[in-house]
């Protein structure tokens, strides 16, 4: 039963994503699905990950900036990588790279973050731009290289 | 029959006491720091999402109880710094103390000769000094703040938080609010 709900709440998230533009608007669901696609995860940091979007959201739509929020969000979406970076640090296991920045992982003999991220400054820019005019907590959720 | 319908009955009552128990806890602690910072509407609603959203996470992880230690140590070993409007669990040191410098005046022109930031108290010149460390000051920001009083609870909930996690992902998300 349990397994069934999941299915169905994760089959409605992908149709919300694919009738964006009709009605449903943006789904934390699917950005911390292919977040954890990307950096890995257990299904608790994927619950963590959609906490984390709705308090996003919830400080956009107390802030009147809904509309910036979901633009911006949307155009994240569609245009975001996985992208992997090097730390530097060099590692055995994925304890050796506690001292990296968050999100690290050994992979090889290096430590790297896995992350969704803009794969140029100038992509989603005016989003971006409408996101933070309107957004007082100066805030960026979303990366970019 | 009967007995199942008072059961699950008794299930949903015992959820819905859960569920406001636990929101009115972070409710509580947003209420504490913003009764005391006089936040507005929007600063309000941002630091009780921020609050939620850090019990919320602990709660995913299984670490409830270390938040729950973690608030217990916000609610009771914080203070309000009325001067500064500002909630904290440091001991935030004030610029407020008034530094006797010996040296007699009438006007503060006269103390200004011997250094530009004395001016006249009390018929003596003096200087606004911080009252933890007493060192001349003209900023609260230059007292400092002391140790967080809730350091180990906080190190012990992220703690808690990185062992549950996959990829140590909790402060991508963002850390747990820090102590205002």
């Amino acid at each position: 039963m349990k397994s069934g709900v999941k299915w169905s709440v994760a089959a409605a998230a992908s149709l919300c994503v694919s009738l964006w533009a009709i009605a449903c608007g943006p789904t934390g669901g699917s950005y911390c699905s292919d977040q954890r696609d990307c950096m890995g995860g257990n299904d608790q940091d994927e619950d963590v990950c959609n906490s984390w979007f709705d308090y996003q959201k919830d400080i956009a739509s107390t802030q009147g900036c809904k509309d910036e929020f979901n633009a911006y969000f949307k155009c994240f979406f569609d245009l975001a990588k996985c992208v992997t970076t090097n730390t530097g640090h060099v590692c055995h296991v994925k304890t050796d790279c506690e001292e990296s920045p968050a999100g690290a992982t050994c992979d090889g003999a290096e430590c790297v973050v896995k992350t969704l991220a803009l794969q140029d400054q100038t992509e989603c820019e005016q989003e971006k731009l409408d996101y933070s005019n309107c957004n007082k907590l100066g805030e960026d959720p979303f990366p970019s290289q | 029959m009967h007995a199942d319908k008072m059961l699950s009955g008794a299930l949903v009552l015992g959820l819905l006491v859960a569920a406001s128990t636990s929101c009115s806890r972070a409710k509580t602690l947003c209420g504490l720091v913003c009764d005391c910072q006089h936040c507005n509407d929007w600063e309000e609603t941002q630091t009780c999402d921020q609050i939620s959203l850090s019990q919320d996470m602990a709660s995913s992880y299984s670490c409830d109880s270390a938040w729950d230690a973690w608030a217990d140590c916000f609610e009771n070993s914080g203070n309000c710094y009325d001067s500064q409007a500002k909630y904290s669990t440091r001991d935030l040191g004030s610029c407020n103390l008034d530094v006797s410098t010996g040296i007699g005046c009438q006007a503060t022109s006269e103390c200004t000769t011997h250094d530009q930031t004395y001016f006249c108290s009390n018929n003596v010149c003096v200087y606004r000094a911080c009252d933890n460390t007493q060192q001349p000051c003209t900023t609260n920001q230059q007292c400092g703040q002391g140790d967080d009083k809730c350091n180990q609870a906080s190190l012990t909930l992220l703690d808690c938080e990185r062992q549950a996690s996959d990829v140590n992902v909790v402060p991508v998300y963002g850390e747990m609010p820090a102590p205002p």
